[in-house]
């Protein structure tokens, strides 16, 4: 047995399987769902280079794998952010057991997850780039099925995941060749030119993040909302990786530079958009724009530092929330565009007052993706305020600005949907496991809130092993 | 153990009766019953409180957030002479509350209850927070039913923007709060927007269905729950610094209380009671007096519920009134006299703007519990024997919390001990007040003074709706410039623009770089 064949190889042969049964959801859903929950099974309990005894059978669990020249290398300490994508794609696969997906919803989320976790343990590192592509190109292909046509904001989501790949790639190759010359500095300009474009384009950043609300409001809520919550997490990890290969990288005020202003910029940005929408699908786009610009302020408080595994840890704490926000939301969205005309705010009036429980959902992943008091995601949100606070105010201000931008983007929404329009007539359309899947994920969402040691330090002590 | 057990008791059992409250509505019991569950819930809470009052100081940690290096800080409560004194008031304000909603005949009374329990508990909350982080937990719980509140019933779309209006600025102030270490101000303006200074108690200036009970404690538990945190400054001096906070809340203070003595009735003048006796307790923490903080702290809730929740003029009014003119006032030897202390020894401008602040404060209270009630008690005579319990547990506890060891109560908290002497100006200012006031009583009656109404324009300046209707054409301007820049980004053009956009921030990124 093989990490990387049982975590890399086998999901993406099942989801070719997948895709031959497509045709009967029922079926797709439910075998996708209990292949993602083996695959998260096999991530938690199975040790990596370890003896393992299930009755008279033994086995041991190899790290790596060779492929055509390059390696794939998925260590026992790498098992964490194995788990956490597994755990993402099983939460939303069983939750599109009581929805309308698309027909490609299963097949190509299993194949994204094993993607993801591809281009994160591929050596050398910088061939994640490729494999990031190939992630996004899957995407693409998602949000064709989902809406039947090339949206301008999709070919600006190729175009700009295209034009990172050979960025990245030949930054990385220049960084092996400038390792041993670090005072090599035409070299070392050239690289950082090619890795803050290469980054920016990435990550979406500004001024290459105009396709995410273009798309938001194109494609399904509850198929975009695993998407983009993946794909920008796997890309942070592997800019993360690509960094930790110099440690000049790291300490460069260059790069700290980059991670703070785009944060500021995103977040900024993300805030004012949320404020101004006037479609649930494009406040989620916005909303994470604001999550993309957080995540950036929290590497800039970690690179610089002696020991910045702490804050990159907290990433693996910021993910959990947030993925449990954007799938209550999308979930949620997801019903009131079954049914109304669609997701603008002017076609969504009292809606909410037919699935009280979603709408409930929506409420609380709102809040968390704020970062209110008393949600999942407070704890995470605290923390990096008080820490730009302390380094540089305008910054945390800039945090705050974010978060109140998508908290009345947020509440707009949700004046709208509960707005009366006749009480007598508001009968519920929520079903009983519809129900139960939102009432699970908004009592998640508030545990995790108030009592973080238990629900998130796990993952924060996770994403310390994994930043060894 | 048993002082942990008062404190957790405390909060827990009006949330607690709220839960028992929502199975009863679920099963359709009768409503003597759900009331019955609601009142019990209170009166254990008081129970729970006085019983406290003999472990004071306490403090519990309840668990430890982790990981440590992050969180410094983890939920705590504490009992000490500054909760307890506010939180035993909040809890008799919710019992009274509860009482004299069940004389109304509103259909929605037990939606009502639920609400008073759920403030009640989740004030108490806040009011005992043994840290920051507590505090701000309990502030954000309290804001979350605030909302939910108002968003269930029904309103106009002007309103509902304002409900959203008002609560974003209340989350602001509670993100701006963690900067409060080592920046007091950063505390001002959060205590500030959580009292709704601004935007200006927007969601309540027109709620006409939310009159006197649960619209009684909506507007008093988030002013309440400021209390204890601003005796703690004052004990701590930690506005000492800030001089020109003084002029800003003076400011207020007569800013709301000149429309506090103008408003038409009681409950259209509710929010202004608020801001202005809140600005007292304010002035009070600034000026480092932690007992005059607590005192005014008192009257918000005590006196505001008087005028608030009665509704009836007979015998009994008459007492009430005296009750509430003398707490106001500051008389000597009554239970808040504390509140003077924030007149110094040496005469001022400072001081005379805040007697007559002080002054316009008596003149509405006096105006409006003169005024006749427009809701009567209908019914059999039990309501009318409630209605008067629920004034006659308000007095009581207003006499434990002020004759109930005051000084030791304070002294439990205080980091120096409770100052003794008082100038002569403490002992006669109440007086003072009363003599002005029956004189502008008496020349009103004469006819001596001109009508105290304002003219139409006055009247808009005050409302500050010029400034809202700025601030409405900004934020529209600010969103046609983003939504044109979003254009171009998502046009047709967008990539052309993009690769501007990039090499503008390239050079963004070196000028900063060259500036290190």
């Amino acid at each position: 047995m093989n990490a990387p064949i049982l975590w890399i190889l086998l999901p993406l042969v099942f989801a070719v399987g997948l895709l031959l049964i497509a045709r009967w959801q029922r079926l797709c859903r439910a075998v996708g769902s209990a292949f993602a929950l083996l695959l998260t099974a096999s991530a938690l309990l199975l040790p990596v280079g370890e003896i393992v005894q299930l009755g008279i059978v033994s086995f041991e669990i190899q790290p790596s794998w060779v492929v055509l020249g390059r390696r794939f290398v998925i260590d026992e300490l790498d098992r964490p952010y194995v788990l956490l994508i597994y755990l993402v794609v099983t939460f939303w696969f069983i939750g599109s057991l009581s929805q309308t997906t698309s027909l490609l919803f299963i097949p190509l989320g299993m194949a994204l997850g094993g993607t993801l976790i591809a281009a994160i343990f591929i050596k050398p590192f910088y061939y994640g780039a490729i494999l990031l592509l190939f992630a996004a190109l899957l995407n693409i292909v998602w949000f064709v099925s989902d809406e039947n046509a090339l949206d301008l904001g999709i070919k600006r989501y190729w175009i700009f995941q295209t034009l990172a790949m050979p960025l990245l790639v030949l930054a990385g190759w220049l960084i092996g060749g400038t390792e041993a010359n670090p005072g090599d500095i035409p070299a070392a300009a050239l690289i950082y030119g090619l890795l803050l474009l290469g980054f920016s384009l990435l990550l979406s950043n500004v001024p290459f993040q105009s396709w995410l609300p273009a798309v938001a409001q194109r494609v399904k809520p509850y198929s975009f909302s695993l998407t983009i919550f993946l794909t920008p997490f796997t890309a942070l990890v592997f800019v993360l990786t690509f960094l930790r290969q110099a440690s000049w990288l790291l300490s460069s005020p260059w790069i700290v530079l980059f991670f703070s202003i785009q944060g500021f910029l995103m977040v900024i940005l993300g805030g004012i958009g949320a404020i101004y929408h006037r479609h649930i699908g494009r406040w989620m786009g916005y909303a994470l724009m604001k999550e993309i610009g957080l995540s950036l302020l929290l590497i800039g408080l970690g690179i610089g530092l002696s020991d910045p595994r702490p804050f990159f840890a907290m990433l693996f704490m910021q993910i959990v929330p947030r993925g449990l926000a954007l799938a209550l939301g999308g979930f949620a969205a997801n019903l009131y565009a079954e049914q109304g005309k669609g997701l603008g705010l002017q076609q969504l009036v009292g809606i909410g007052r037919h699935y009280p429980v979603a709408t409930l959902g929506y409420f609380l992943a709102v809040l968390t993706l704020v970062g209110f008091p008393l949600l999942a995601s407070f704890p995470v949100h605290l923390t990096l305020w008080q820490a730009w606070f302390q380094r540089f105010p305008p910054f945390a201000f800039a945090a705050i600005f974010g978060s109140v931008g998508v908290l009345i983007g947020g509440l707009r929404s949700l004046a709208v949907l509960v707005r009366t329009v006749d009480p007598m007539q508001a009968s519920n359309l929520e079903s009983r496991p519809q129900k139960l899947l939102i009432l699970v994920g908004s009592v998640l969402l508030l545990l995790m809130g108030v009592f973080p040691q238990w629900f998130l330090f796990p993952f924060y002590q996770m994403g310390l092993a994994f930043f060894r | 153990m048993i002082a942990s057990f008062f404190l957790v008791g405390a909060i827990l059992a009006p949330l607690f009766s709220f839960a028992l409250l929502a199975l009863l509505r679920f099963r359709k019991a009768r409503i003597g019953l759900q009331w019955l569950v609601s009142y019990l819930g209170a009166m254990f809470a008081w129970l729970c409180l006085f019983g406290l009052r003999f472990f004071l100081p306490h403090e519990l940690a309840m668990w430890r957030w982790q990981p440590q290096n992050l969180f410094p800080l983890s939920p705590a409560l504490l009992a000490d002479g500054f909760s307890w004194p506010i939180g035993l008031i909040l809890v008799s304000v919710g019992g009274a509350v509860l009482l004299t909603e069940a004389t109304t005949q509103a259909e929605e009374r037990v939606f009502g209850w639920a609400g008073n329990l759920l403030l009640v508990g989740l004030g108490l909350s806040a009011i005992f927070a043994g840290n920051q982080l507590t505090l701000l937990l309990a502030w954000a719980a309290t804001d979350l039913v605030e909302l939910a509140i108002w968003l269930s019933r029904p309103a106009q779309a002007q309103l509902r923007e304002r409900v959203i209006l008002a609560f974003s600025s209340r989350a602001f102030a509670v993100m701006l709060s963690l900067w409060g270490f080592g920046n007091p101000w950063a505390y001002v303006v959060s205590i500030l927007l959580r009292w709704g200074v601004f935007p200006f108690h927007l969601p309540y200036l027109e709620s006409p269905d939310l009159r006197r009970g649960l619209g009684t404690i909506i507007r008093i538990v988030p002013p309440l729950t400021t209390i204890p945190l601003l005796a703690r400054f004052a004990d701590l001096a930690t506005f000492s610094s800030l001089e020109w906070i003084r002029l800003i809340l003076g400011v207020i203070a007569l800013l709301a209380l000149i429309q506090w003595v103008l408003s038409a009735d009681v409950f259209e003048s509710r929010p202004f009671w608020i801001i202005g006796v809140a600005s007292f307790a304010f002035y009070a923490a600034v000026l480092g007096r932690p007992e005059a903080v607590l005192a005014w702290g008192g009257v918000l809730a005590v006196c505001g519920s008087f005028l608030f929740l009665t509704q009836v003029r007979d015998r009994f009014w008459l007492l009430t009134f005296g009750f509430v003119v003398m707490l106001l006032l500051g008389l000597p030897f009554t239970p808040f006299w504390d509140l003077v202390r924030i007149y110094p020894r040496r005469w001022s401008m400072e001081t005379l703007f805040w007697m007559l602040s002080h002054f316009l404060l008596i003149v509405g209270a006096g105006r409006f519990f003169l005024q006749k009630p427009k809701g009567a008690i209908e019914g059999e005579p039990w309501t009318q024997f409630l209605h008067r319990f629920a004034l006659i547990g308000l007095i009581g506890s207003v006499l434990i919390v002020g004759y109930g060891g005051w000084r030791s109560v304070l002294e439990t908290a205080l980091s120096r001990p409770y100052t003794q002497g008082r100038s002569w100006l403490e002992y006669f200012i109440g007086f003072g007040l009363m003599g002005m006031s029956l004189l502008m009583a008496l020349m009103l009656r004469w006819r001596s003074l001109p009508s105290l109404r304002l003219s139409e324009r006055w009247r808009r300046w005050f409302s500050m709706e010029w400034l809202y209707g700025f601030l409405r054409w900004a934020f529209r301007q600010v969103g046609i410039l983003y939504q044109q820049f979003e254009a171009v980004l998502e046009g047709r053009g967008g990539i052309l623009w993009a690769i501007v956009f990039t090499f503008v921030l390239a050079r963004v990124f070196l000028f900063f770089r060259e500036g290190q």
